[in-house]
């Protein structure tokens, strides 16, 4: 039998279900179910499969649900003043991780300019370059040479200074805020 | 109070009247859970999540829609989201082995009902757990929650036409479920999507 003539008994058959199928198509159902064998395996199938479904019980909590959530409301109530001060020191860490990394990086990087323009530091890399492709001893001398170019340096700019104060104050600020959400009373 | 009453109260920071909507809404919100979830622990942290994001998201409900529809747009998408999540770390949910809900099995009088409710239960979560989960909140929302094809197509925000389509594939497949556990009893389980559409064509 072609299998496209049955289709539309399909979704007759779980409109009727759904009582929802007009009296007219009910009847020209149950004709075709009549006739039509597969259809009629189907529609049992169906009406088997709709029977277990209205037949199941609808599933109870554990008595006392509500006053689990009323818990459980009062515990994230109580929990939110903590998570803005979670919020706070998540901000002042990464203040004091940039104002920590800002200066060292900038000094690094103002220091390097400065070397590069000191013929003696310049030379010294240059040494330390050579050194490093001819002898692994004078390595170690050309990179002392090039940190203490580089402190020399470094030490002389006051925004380093300026910026590593700056990022102390804040690291303390962060320590101080961490200290009070650890010591602070904790949430039951 | 009224549950419009309730709503006005909680909405205005009231906890007392939430917690009444929460009683009177706790069996049809926990339900919609275990049989989406199907498991007893999870659905209850699942209906209470659920519970709880309807209390924050109170300000932006619509009074003009039923209450009852925002909320289990709420339960469901959450439970969705849980089987998401879920499917991630199992890769398949269809595999995932469905314990009998408890507070059923005590809700029986007798031993010889028991046992046969405690049956029709595992069989009745054994298909659920084989339906694709869009499928199954349509199936669950029909049949425990007599919602209508409008009420569902509200709540999961579809079209009436694809709340149907939904709906009749998801009891053709458990239709085609049964007739295959009744031609081979001691099969436990099924291929998934054994009847994608009972009738083609």
């Amino acid at each position: 039998m072609n299998r496209m003539y049955h289709k539309p008994f399909f979704d007759w058959m779980n409109l009727a279900l759904d009582a929802e199928l007009a009296p007219p198509q009910r009847a020209e159902l149950n004709t075709h179910l009549a006739d039509c064998a597969e259809c009629q395996s189907l529609w049992e199938a169906l009406m088997a499969a709709h029977g277990l479904l209205q037949a199941a019980a609808l599933a109870q909590p554990r008595a006392g649900f509500a006053g689990r959530f009323k818990a459980r409301l009062t515990q994230q109530q109580r929990s939110r003043p903590r998570m803005w001060w979670g919020v706070l020191a998540l901000g002042f860490s990464s203040l004091g991780a940039a104002a920590l990394t800002l200066p060292i990086g900038l000094g690094f990087l103002f220091s390097a300019v400065r070397l590069a323009q000191q013929p003696s530091a310049s030379a010294a890399l240059v040494s330390g370059f050579n050194a490093l492709t001819l002898f692994a001893g004078a390595v170690g001398e050309a990179l002392l040479i090039t940190a203490q170019a580089v402190t020399v340096t470094a030490l002389a700019q006051p925004i380093v200074w300026a910026s590593a104060i700056g990022a102390l104050l804040i690291v303390v600020a962060w320590a101080l805020t961490v200290r009070r959400l650890i010591v602070g009373a904790p949430v039951r | 109070m009224n549950e419009p009453e309730l709503i006005a109260h909680a909405r205005a920071g009231d906890e007392a009247a939430f917690t009444e909507l929460v009683e009177s809404y706790q069996s049809a919100i926990y339900n919609l859970c275990y049989r989406m979830l199907g498991d007893a622990a999870e659905a209850e942290d699942a209906a209470q999540e659920a519970f709880l994001r309807a209390y924050s998201r109170l300000s932006s409900y619509d009074t003009t829609r039923p209450f009852k529809t925002w909320l289990f747009s709420i339960a469901s998408h959450h439970s969705i989201d849980r089987l998401r999540k879920r499917r991630l770390i199992w890769l398949s949910i269809e595999d995932e082995p469905l314990a009998p809900h408890p507070a059923l099995r005590e809700q029986t009088p007798g031993p010889e009902e028991m046992s046969v409710r405690r049956e029709q239960t595992e069989v009745v979560q054994k298909y659920l757990a084989k339906l694709a989960p869009d499928d199954r909140r349509v199936i669950v929302m029909r049949y425990w929650h007599d919602m209508s094809y409008e009420e569902i197509a509200e709540t999961t925000r579809a079209t009436v036409s694809s709340v149907k389509s939904r709906l009749h594939r998801a009891r053709g497949h458990v239709a085609e479920m049964m007739r295959t556990v009744k031609a081979n009893p001691k099969e436990e389980s099924t291929p998934r999507r054994a009847m994608p559409a009972p009738v083609k064509g």
